[in-house]
């Protein structure tokens, strides 16, 4: 087992990980700070793969209040309306610093005097800047380039954090206990200060976004520490994820820009069923409604034969296609489609956590010494994200937990560790090493906790499908015993996926149970059962709470309306 | 479905350099990533490869595809006719199968500074606009060069460093094209051109080294006569 200390230890190298490493290293004590990723440096988590861009109000007609209240109004008022503010104060100053400081290049008008600003949905005024439609791939870049250059700033590459560590009195968090992946040897990192940065658990359904390496480690990992979670059944379903059958590709994200061109959605019998959903955006109406009208037509047996809807975007011809939308004609290729000629088949896709830790505006969780940042954090979305808001949350919360990291720095000595709490993580961890053939296998383990949250945890819910759900996680938990991965430790995918599903298995059960506790429909929540949006009963967030027995407390607080109340 | 044999070169320190077989059965939209995956899930979970957004956007998953670098998740399987071969990338440690060390690539590429000193201009500078580098090292494992010249900062470095010669102030960039003056720079490029086609994202990688060249010649002669 290797130790090491560091004053600030950064778990996740997204958008909020990588822009709190450059804050910390920067102020003016100089921290040493380490980046722990589960991946490779810079290329793991989602921020990467943002095609759309970053919403900030640098219109000379907008301004962050307007922002704010397109935020609060498309999360449904369930919005921590502080959180939310600061996000769009803060968005614009990101938006100058990544492009003036760190040499991001955002698209610009023809005179170049201007950002070019995308029009998204649920905005009052066009304010998404972006880089053509691959904006994640030149954030993360620069922000990478810059702090792997830092003189104070060291990586951890492909260490997967398991555990957050205690001080001996259990007062605070003291450090990592991470598995380095390359060699199978257990890391201990004592450090001053811990952020927990990557990333959420939406690839715990059938269909998924996101990058494949994400299973909510830190949502798991927190909770387990004794962080409070907040709204955790708001779960976004992008409208069209794309139909390959079994490849990895199936879920990926289908642009929204070819609904927004004129893309028709029909069923297996011809329809264009948005009609009987909303008539008057039809293709264009919210990723909610399109969700719940596309899951609708396949539940009533209108399905294509992989189960989903037809994307018809050839009749807008197939020279504007190919132009527009080089990325999409590719991916679609790749799942043996001509986007250009033919329509592909889409279904809603798991996509985005809204859900998550209880933060303060810098980051700091209840327990001292933690902070959290990013799609692990609650509350800045309320119930639903607007497109072009993930980015700036990661950013604008990643660099403040960032600047707050290294002012605490200042005061916080180097914490001891619970030494009793390190050997029982190992034991745990170890438990899924052993005798090769004697194993149940994960990966068909997890597809029964994606299949079992896709249909009764997914687009539509009601108490019955819950129920069964948590029942298939616990079977699922059981089974997971019995795992023995084959192989060496070093490197090892079979323990790797054990651990992910571990963590998927938690922060599923814990979406189930706010799920079932929401009797209402909100936002991306839909509960068949109580279809209703009910707002005299609940502007309220539910919270879950870890007990020392294991158990888990559900309670809910009002939403604090201190900007804007529902009309 | 189509039977494919799959023959990969694996490395661990254990048991050392093999090609291992593997009998699969692959779907027409299969990818290499969805074989790899299906290998380890259901016929050797002792196989260890890298993978994350599988959709070509971050690189991870870059390995040498029947003797071209590419990205696995980019690539069908279909095409591949009966049989495939699958090996790491080249000029990199190999830590086990077709997992290798990259910090040889981006010790290279963060030799160049290539955080920059902040464009001086808000327009889109650059004359190789025509996609983003995802670093994921394939022209580093093609590159001739590389294999020899362990100094030489390779292609990827040096497509950054022209982006920054083009958009840094004067000055800066003047210092910049300086630094990338010798072999470990653009003179360690010799146009073999092998980068090029390894590039999954036909990035314009010899033409920057070119002109990065044009750029260093044209300012000498500058420097020289005044």
């Amino acid at each position: 087992m290797n130790e090491l200390n560091t004053d600030v230890l950064i778990i996740g190298s997204g958008g909020a990980g990588l822009f709190a490493a450059l804050r910390a290293s920067s102020h003016p004590a100089a921290p040493e700070v380490k980046v722990m990723v589960k991946g490779s440096f810079g290329k793991s988590g989602c921020t990467r793969m943002v095609q759309g861009g970053f919403n900030a109000a640098l219109q000379p007609d907008d301004s962050p209040v307007v922002h704010l209240r397109d935020t609060i109004v498309g999360g449904a008022f369930l919005n921590n309306q502080e959180l939310a503010r600061v996000l769009t104060e803060d968005a614009r100053e990101r938006v100058l610093e990544l492009s003036n400081e760190l040499g991001v290049r955002f698209d610009r008008d023809a005179q170049g005097d201007s950002f070019d600003f995308k029009p998204f949905g649920g905005m009052s005024i066009d304010r998404t800047v972006h880089r053509g439609d691959l904006t994640g791939i030149e954030i993360v870049s620069r922000l990478a380039d810059h702090v792997m250059s830092r003189p104070n700033v060291s990586i951890l590459e492909e260490h997967r954090a398991l555990e957050v560590l205690h001080t001996p009195s259990g007062d605070r968090a003291a450090g990592i206990l991470a598995l380095d992946m390359r060699s199978g040897d257990f890391t201990v990192v004592k450090a001053r200060t811990v952020l927990i940065a990557t990333g959420g658990g939406a690839r715990m359904y059938r269909y998924s976004s996101p990058s494949t390496e994400k299973s909510g480690d830190g949502i798991a990992m927190a909770f387990r520490a004794g962080v409070e979670l907040m709204d955790m059944e708001m779960l976004q379903f992008h409208p069209t994820g794309l139909l390959a059958g079994d490849s990895i590709l199936t879920g990926s994200v289908v642009e929204e820009g070819l609904r927004g061109a004129g893309g028709h959605l029909r069923n297996a019998v011809g329809e264009r069923f948005m009609s009987r959903y909303d008539p008057e955006r039809m293709e264009r109406s919210t990723r909610d409604q399109v969700s719940r009208a596309i899951y609708w037509e396949v539940d009533e047996g209108r399905g294509t034969p992989q189960g989903g809807v037809y994307l018809d975007v050839s009749h807008l011809g197939a020279d504007r296609i190919a132009s527009e939308f080089p990325g999409m004609t590719q991916r679609a290729s790749l799942a043996g489609r001509d986007l250009t000629t033919e329509p592909i088949e889409v279904v809603p896709t798991g996509h985005f956590h809204m859900g998550g830790a209880r933060i303060d505006l810098d980051g700091n969780t209840a327990i001292e010494g933690l902070w959290i940042a990013g799609e692990d954090a609650g509350g800045v979305h309320g119930a639903n994200r607007l497109g072009g808001n993930g980015v700036a949350e990661s950013t604008v919360f990643g660099a403040r937990a960032g600047s707050s990291m290294a002012e605490a720095v200042t005061h916080n000595g180097m914490p001891e560790v619970d030494g009793g709490q390190v050997g029982a993580f190992i034991a745990v961890a170890e438990r899924r090493l052993g005798e090769p053939g004697k194993s149940a296998n994960p990966y068909r383990l997890r597809k029964r906790v994606e299949d079992a949250m896709w249909d009764g945890a997914g687009v539509i819910r009601d108490a019955a499908g819950l129920g069964r759900v948590l029942e298939t996680l616990e079977s699922v938990e059981s089974d997971l015993g019995g795992v023995q991965s084959a192989g060496s430790r070093a490197y090892n995918l079979m323990w790797n996926e054990a651990l992910n599903l571990a963590n998927i298995v938690v922060v599923a059960r814990l979406l189930c149970i706010s799920a079932l506790a929401r009797t209402e429909s909100r936002g991306a929540h839909f509960r068949s059962d109580y279809p209703e949006q009910n707002d005299d009963d609940w502007l309220r967030n539910v919270v879950l709470s870890p007990r020392d027995d294991g158990a888990i407390d559900t309670s809910t607080v009002l939403v604090e309306l201190t900007h804007l109340a529902p009309s | 479905m189509n039977d494919v044999r799959v023959s990969v070169r694996r490395f661990d320190t254990e048991a050392g350099r093999r090609v291992h077989g593997y009998d699969v059965q692959v779907s027409d939209t299969a990818s290499v990533l969805d074989v790899l995956r299906s290998i380890v899930a259901e016929h050797d979970p002792t196989l260890s490869f890298r993978s994350a957004c599988r959709v070509g956007m971050c690189g991870t998953c870059t390995i040498v595809i029947d003797g071209k670098e590419g990205l696995a998740c980019q690539t069908a399987a279909a095409d591949s006719a009966g049989a495939m071969t699958l090996e790491p990338l080249r000029n990199l440690p190999v830590i086990k199968d077709l997992v290798v060390d990259s910090s040889p690539f981006f010790d290279r590429y963060r030799a160049i500074a290539p955080q920059g000193t902040g464009p001086s201009h808000s327009v889109e500078t650059s004359s190789m606009a025509t996609g983003d580098c995802i670093t994921c090292g394939a022209c580093l494992s093609a590159c001739t060069m590389a294999a020899v010249n362990k100094s030489f900062v390779g292609p990827a470095a040096l497509f950054r460093g022209l982006r920054l010669v083009e958009e840094e102030s004067a000055e800066d960039a003047a210092s910049r094209l300086r630094g990338l003056a010798d072999s470990s720079g653009m003179y360690g490029c010799r146009g073999h051109l092998d980068c090029v086609s390894a590039c999954p994202k036909g990035l314009p990688l010899a033409e920057a080294i070119h002109k990065l060249k044009r750029l260093a010649i044209s300012r000498s002669f500058s420097v020289v006569s005044s």
